[in-house]
C-alpha cells in the first residue's frame, strides 16, 4: 500500500499545481473604455428660467417702459476702456447664431457667417478699427440658452443673437437700441390642420431652451406641451421628422427656416401686442461706454440707409417691408 | 526477492488477522475475485472516461479561443473602429466645408460597408444576451444615422443651416447609442475570450484525473495484494500492466494539460491581453480625435469635449504614465522599435491638437479647422495604422500559442482512451486465470 500511496501524492501534487495561470487585469482595461454619456440633445439649462418675483426695480422699468430703452451715445465713447481692451486685442469678440438664415447662418459651403445680425458686428467693428470690419470680428457660436451668460461672465464684448428685450433681462446684461422689431409665430407643415390656439391644445409645439416662447404658450395656449431644444434648428428638424406638431418662434427665424423647407408655412395665431419682440444688442452693464457706443452706430445706420439696405436683403427671403425701429434712450 | 518471499511467508502467518481485516475475506474466495475483477475494470474505465473527457474539454477550449473567441473580439473592436471611423469622416466632411474631398467621402461609406459586415459576423456568432441586445440596437440604429448624415449632407450642399443640426443630431446618436452599444459587444467579446481561456487553464480538470487515477491505483494495489495473499504468487502481470498503464496515462495527461495551459496562457497574456490593450488604445484614440471635431463644430462653449479628450488621452497611458498601453510588454526588439514610434506617433498628434486648441483659444477657427482636418487627422490616420499593425502582430501571437495548444493534445483523448481500454483488458486477463483455479 506504500508505494500506491506514494504514487498518489505525486499525482495530487502534480495535479493541483497544473493549469494554474497568473490573472489578467482585463477588468482595468475595460473600465478605461469610453463611457455611456449622458443625453445632451435635451438639456437643462443653467440660466435661471422666469421666476414670478417682482422687485420694485422691475415694477419700476415695466411702467416706464425701460426694456426698450437704452443709453444716449455721447460722442467720446471711443476713448473709453472697453473700446481701448477691444483694440488691443485686435478682434471684437461677438456672439452670433450659425443657423438663422437671412440673421446670422454659416453657409456650410463657404463656412461663412453671413446675415443681418453678421453685418452689423461688421459695422461695429468697422468703427471702432476702421477699414473692413470682419477682419475684426471673432464670431463665437451662441445657442439661446447661453447668449446673456457668455455676456455676464465676458467671453463675449456682445450678442446680436434675437435677443427680446425685457426688463428682467435687464438686470442681468444692458441692451443697446433697438435694431429689429420681430413677432412670435408657429411654423407648422403645410398639410397640418393648425388655424387657431384651439387647435394646438395636446400638441407639441418645440421652443428653444430659455426662451421667452415659453412664458407665452403657457399663458395664451392651454393644453399645449412643449418641447425645449438648445437650438432653433433643432425645432425645424423634429418638424421635419414628425417628432413635434408646430415651433414656435419669432418670425425672424420662420422665414429662413421656409427658405429650406418650402413645405412648411407660418401661422399667426396670437394677438401681435403678446407676440411683439424687441431686439437690441446685449452688453456687459460692467461697460456703458460700450453700449452708448454701440447706440451711436445703430443711429448712423439708421439714417445713411444702410439698415434700409440690410433689411432688404431680408425681404428677398420673405420678411415683410418695414422701417428702422425708432431708438428710444432712458437719459 | 527475499524481501518479496519474506512479505508473501509474513502475509500466509496473518491469515486469520487477514481474514477479518478484509472485507472481501467475509466471502468465498471465487466471489471475491469476481468482486475485485469488476471493480478493478470499473475504477480503470472510470479514470479512462475521466481522462478522456478532460482531453476532450482542453482541446475544445483550445479550439473554442481560435475558433470563436478571438475572432469574435476582432470583429467587436473592428465594428467600434468602423463606425468612430464613418462618425469621424462625417464631421470632417462637415468641418471642411464647401466640396468634399472624393477620398474622405469614400472612407466614409467604406467603413459603413466595414461596420455592416462586421456586425453581420457578430450577430452570426453565439453572444450573450446583453451583447446580443447591442447588436440589434446597432443594426437598428445605423441606418438612422446614415439617413441624417445625408440630410446634413444635402442640406449643407444647399447652403441650409438645417444640415448643422442633422450632422449634431447624427453625431449624438452615433455617441450616445451606437457606440455605447458597441462598446458593450467589444467588452462581452473580451470577457468571453477571458472565460475560454480561464476554462482551458483552469486546474479542476487536471484534478479530477489525479484523483480518478489515485482510486483506480489504490484498488489496483489493494486487489494485487489481496490476490497475492490468496494465491501466494508475488505478482500479477495483468494488475501490474494496469496500474503502469495508469500511472503513465496520468503522467503522461498532466504534462500535455500542463504544456497546453502553458500555450493558452502565453496565448493569453502574450495575445489576447495587449490585443486587448491597444484595441482600447484604438478606440480612445479614435473618440479623443472626435472630441476634438466636435469641439471644433460647437466652437468651444462646451468644455465637455476638452474634458472628454483629456481623460481618453489619460487612460491610455502615453510615456511613463500609467494606462493601458504601459501593459503591453514587446515581445520582440522589432515590436519595442514600433512601441517606441508609437509614442513618437502620439506626441505629433497631441503636437496638432496642441496647435489646434492654440489656434482655436486665439478665435482663428479657419486656421484651426484646417490643421484639424490635415495635421491632426493625418496623425491619427498614421498612429491607427500603427496600433492594427501592432494588433495584427499580437494577434497572430494569440492565434499561434493557442493553435500549439491544440495541436498537444490532438492525440491525447484517443490515446487515454486506449490505455484505458487496454488497462482494464489487462486487468480481466490477469486475473482470470487465478479465478480458474476455483473451477
Amino acid at each position: 500500500m506504500r508505494p500506491a500511496a506514494a504514487v498518489v501524492l505525486v499525482l495530487v501534487a502534480l495535479g493541483t499545481g497544473c493549469g494554474e495561470a497568473p490573472t489578467s487585469d482585463l477588468a482595468a482595461v475595460l473600465d478605461a473604455l469610453p463611457q455611456e454619456e449622458p443625453d445632451t440633445t435635451l438639456v437643462e439649462s443653467d440660466d435661471s428660467t422666469p421666476t414670478p418675483t417682482t422687485t420694485a426695480a422691475r415694477r419700476e422699468c415695466e411702467r416706464s417702459e425701460l426694456a426698450t430703452r437704452s443709453l444716449v451715445p455721447t460722442g467720446d465713447e471711443l476713448g473709453g476702456d472697453a473700446i481701448a481692451a477691444i483694440r488691443e486685442r485686435g478682434r471684437l469678440r461677438v456672439g452670433l447664431d450659425e443657423n438663422t438664415l437671412g440673421f446670422a447662418a454659416r453657409d456650410p459651403r463657404t463656412g461663412d457667417i453671413e446675415g443681418f445680425e453678421v453685418e452689423l458686428a461688421e459695422a461695429i467693428a468697422a468703427r471702432i478699427f476702421g477699414g473692413d470690419g470682419a477682419q475684426h470680428v471673432e464670431t463665437v457660436p451662441v445657442v439661446t440658452n447661453d447668449k446673456l451668460s457668455l455676456v455676464e461672465a465676458g467671453h463675449v464684448d456682445m450678442t446680436i443673437s434675437a435677443n427680446s428685450m425685457s426688463c428682467q433681462r435687464w438686470e442681468r446684461v444692458a441692451f443697446s437700441t433697438e435694431y429689429y422689431t420681430a413677432h412670435q409665430q408657429f411654423l407648422v407643415r403645410r398639410e397640418a390642420a393648425i388655424t387657431s390656439v384651439d387647435d394646438l391644445a395636446r400638441a407639441t409645439v418645440c421652443v428653444t431652451t430659455n426662451s421667452s416662447s415659453i412664458g407665452i404658450l403657457e399663458e395664451h395656449v392651454p393644453g399645449v406641451i412643449i418641447l425645449q431644444v438648445p437650438d432653433r434648428t433643432g425645432c425645424l428638424l423634429l418638424l421635419q421628422e414628425g417628432d413635434v406638431d408646430a415651433y414656435f418662434g419669432h418670425d425672424s427665424f420662420l422665414y429662413g427656416m421656409i427658405q429650406q423647407d418650402p413645405t412648411m408655412v407660418i401661422r399667426d395665431l396670437l394677438p401681435p401686442e403678446v407676440t411683439v419682440s424687441h431686439y437690441g444688442i446685449a452688453v456687459s452693464h460692467d461697460h456703458p461706454e460700450l453700449v452708448r457706443f454701440v447706440n451711436a452706430v445703430l443711429e448712423e445706420l439708421r439714417n445713411d440707409g444702410t439698415w434700409a439696405d440690410l433689411h432688404e436683403d431680408l425681404e428677398r427671403i420673405g420678411v415683410p417691408a418695414a422701417e428702422p425701429p425708432p431708438a428710444r434712450y432712458r437719459d | 526477492m527475499s524481501t518479496a518471499e519474506g512479505t508473501a511467508i509474513d502475509a500466509s502467518r496473518s491469515d486469520r488477522s487477514a481474514r477479518r481485516a478484509w472485507p472481501l475475506s467475509a466471502v468465498s474466495t471465487p466471489t471475491a475475485l469476481k468482486v475485485a475483477m469488476v471493480v478493478c475494470v470499473a475504477a480503470v474505465t472510470g479514470f479512462g472516461i475521466v481522462g478522456t473527457r478532460t482531453a476532450l474539454d482542453r482541446r475544445a477550449a483550445a479550439a473554442d479561443v481560435v475558433a470563436h473567441g478571438a475572432p469574435l473580439l476582432v470583429d467587436a473592436q473592428e465594428l467600434y473602429i468602423a463606425l468612430a471611423g464613418a462618425d469621424a469622416a462625417a464631421s470632417t466632411i462637415f468641418l471642411e466645408a464647401g466640396d468634399e474631398a472624393p477620398a474622405r467621402r469614400d472612407r466614409y461609406l467604406a467603413d459603413l460597408g466595414r461596420a455592416g459586415r462586421r456586425l453581420a459576423a457578430i450577430a452570426a456568432a453565439e453572444l450573450p444576451p446583453r451583447a446580443t441586445a447591442a447588436a440589434a440596437t446597432v443594426a437598428e440604429q445605423l441606418p438612422v444615422y446614415a439617413l441624417q448624415v445625408e440630410a446634413a449632407r444635402t442640406n449643407s450642399r444647399l447652403g441650409h443651416p438645417v444640415g448643422a443640426a442633422s450632422l449634431r443630431r447624427a453625431s449624438a446618436l452615433m455617441r450616445d447609442e451606437i457606440l455605447p452599444a458597441a462598446t458593450g459587444i467589444y467588452e462581452d467579446a473580451a470577457l468571453a475570450l477571458d472565460e475560454r481561456y480561464a476554462g482551458g487553464t483552469a486546474p479542476t480538470g487536471p484534478r479530477a484525473v489525479v484523483l480518478c487515477a489515485g482510486v483506480a491505483l489504490v484498488v489496483l494495489v489493494l486487489v494485487q495484494l489481496y490476490v497475492t495473499r490468496r494465491s501466494r504468487r508475488w505478482l500479477n502481470v495483468g494488475l501490474v500492466v494496469a496500474v503502469a498503464l495508469v500511472v503513465g496515462t496520468a503522467a503522461a495527461t498532466l504534462i500535455v494539460v500542463q504544456g497546453q495551459a502553458d500555450a493558452l496562457a502565453r496565448s493569453r497574456d502574450r495575445g489576447a491581453d495587449p490585443v486587448t490593450r491597444l484595441s482600447t488604445a484604438r478606440i480612445l484614440t479614435l473618440r479623443s480625435l472626435s472630441d476634438d471635431n466636435l469641439e471644433l463644430i460647437e466652437r468651444g462653449t462646451e468644455a465637455e469635449y476638452r474634458e472628454d479628450f483629456a481623460l481618453s488621452i489619460a487612460r491610455l497611458g502615453l510615456g511613463d504614465a500609467r494606462g493601458v498601453l504601459d501593459g503591453v510588454t514587446a515581445p520582440t526588439a522589432a515590436t519595442r522599435r514600433t512601441m517606441a514610434v508609437l509614442d513618437a506617433r502620439f506626441d505629433a498628434y497631441l503636437a496638432a491638437h496642441a496647435q489646434v486648441q492654440e489656434l482655436s483659444a486665439a478665435g482663428d477657427w479657419p486656421a484651426a479647422v484646417q490643421v484639424a482636418v490635415t495635421e491632426e487627422a493625418d496623425a491619427v490616420r498614421a498612429l491607427d495604422r500603427m496600433l492594427t499593425d501592432l494588433i495584427e502582430r499580437f494577434a497572430a501571437t494569440l492565434d499561434g500559442e493557442a493553435e500549439r495548444a491544440r495541436g498537444r493534445s490532438r492525440a491525447l483523448p484517443v490515446a487515454t482512451a486506449v490505455a484505458a481500454v487496454a488497462a482494464a483488458i489487462a486487468v480481466v486477463i490477469g486475473l482470470r486465470p487465478r479465478l480458474k483455479e476455483y473451477r
